[in-house]
């Protein structure tokens, strides 16, 4: 009887090499407790700002517009280039710098920590985590709670390479806080970008915009809230939870030692 | 260079570079396109990049490399399709006995 399943005439040497030297990868990082993460980390914090602005500017160039699309993106780019001249646009640069820095500060007089560069996006991870540009030589830890300008908990610090750590955000996809928000506590669960939500009592005082802080991180503000359902039918209701900053714009944080 | 190089080169280039700054959406895109048409190993390597990059803490302390997982799985898992309807020849064929 002749083989149903022809094999294929193709070796696939390349498919079999690929996967053997990820999974070995793997198992090389499981051992070394994280050996090869760290190499590829420090990559990333280099590489993620080049492909940062190289994405940027490829959906900024109008590659995939039409030609009239492009014309107008080319008449208004001229103007807009005519209007920011670079000592502008310099300066504007250095007073926003300024300013974070100046927030920065004030969150420092309550705390002890340190001011680290956001190194990686936002939104890139799946995980939910990114990356700063502190590590364990500038006293950072497992455990470090990472803070906004505004004194808003960001995160915690899962692993501190020498350099840089990576920060697992607490409003990812999945991780419950309990928290507090108003007089009600519940456990807040992230839903990734800064945003999370929370059921608390239908009869429970929550108002737009209160704070919503967590006991473990010392009764820090996790976020705020943001919109509250309130439906007749059900005994709870359902209150979204934000990070009241642009976590795109994101440069700089605290990391509390 | 082919226009079947081209596309592959820049999947491979734009799920990297995706895995580094975009939204997970796109390399996973990258990988599942790449898997599709090729027999990609680069979709391979940008699983793994995802996993190395982005997993909040090393193998060994628990977490769970999904991203290359995935990316093995979708891989290999197209191999059949990829087979049956990109190159030459059916992978069924028929029974001599038939």
């Amino acid at each position: 009887m002749t083989n149903l399943y022809r094999r294929s005439e193709k070796p696939r040497r390349g498919l079999w090499f690929a996967t053997a030297l990820c999974v070995a990868l793997i198992l090389f990082d499981w051992v070394s407790g994280g050996a090869a993460r760290s190499v590829a980390r420090r990559a990333v914090a280099h590489l993620s700002g080049y492909a940062v602005s190289f994405l940027d500017s490829a959906a900024s160039s109008g590659i995939f517009s039409s030609r009239r699309a492009l014309a107008r993106d080319n008449e208004a780019l001229r103007l807009e280039l005519a209007a920011l001249r670079e000592e502008t646009a310099r300066a504007r640069a250095l007073e926003g710098e300024n300013q974070i820095l100046r927030e920065l500060a004030r969150v420092a007089e309550s705390a002890q920590g340190i001011t680290a560069p956001v190194l990686s996006s936002f939104r890139a991870s799946p995980y939910g985590t990114f990356i700063v540009g502190a590590g364990e030589e500038d006293g950072v830890s497992e455990g470090s709670v990472v803070l906004t300008q505004g004194g808003f908990v960001l995160g915690r610090v899962t692993e501190a390479g020498q350099h840089n750590s990576t920060v697992k955000a607490l409003l990812s996809p999945g991780v419950e806080t309990d928290v507090v928000a108003g007089e009600a506590g519940a456990a807040l669960r992230g839903e990734g970008g800064g945003n999370g939500f929370l059921r608390v009592s239908r009869e429970a005082t929550v108002a737009l915009g209160d704070a919503v802080r967590a006991p473990f991180f010392g009764g820090r503000p996790v976020g705020i809230v943001a919109d509250i359902e309130r439906d007749e039918a059900s005994p709870s209701a359902e209150v979204f939870v934000r990070i009241p900053v642009n976590l795109e714009t994101l440069r700089f944080v605290f990391v509390e030692l | 260079m082919t226009r079947s190089r081209f596309v592959r080169l820049t999947l491979g280039v734009l799920g990297i570079l995706g895995a580094l700054a975009a939204p997970p959406w796109v390399p996973l895109a990258c990988i599942v396109l790449l898997a599709l048409r090729f027999d990609a190993w680069e979709a391979i390597f940008i699983g793994l990049l995802i996993d190395l990059a982005w997993l909040p803490t090393h193998v060994s302390a628990g977490a769970f490399p999904l991203a290359t997982l995935m990316a093995i799985l979708v891989v290999w898992g197209c191999a059949p399709i990829r087979r049956e309807l990109l190159e030459r020849g059916p992978v069924i064929s028929k029974p001599g006995w038939y």
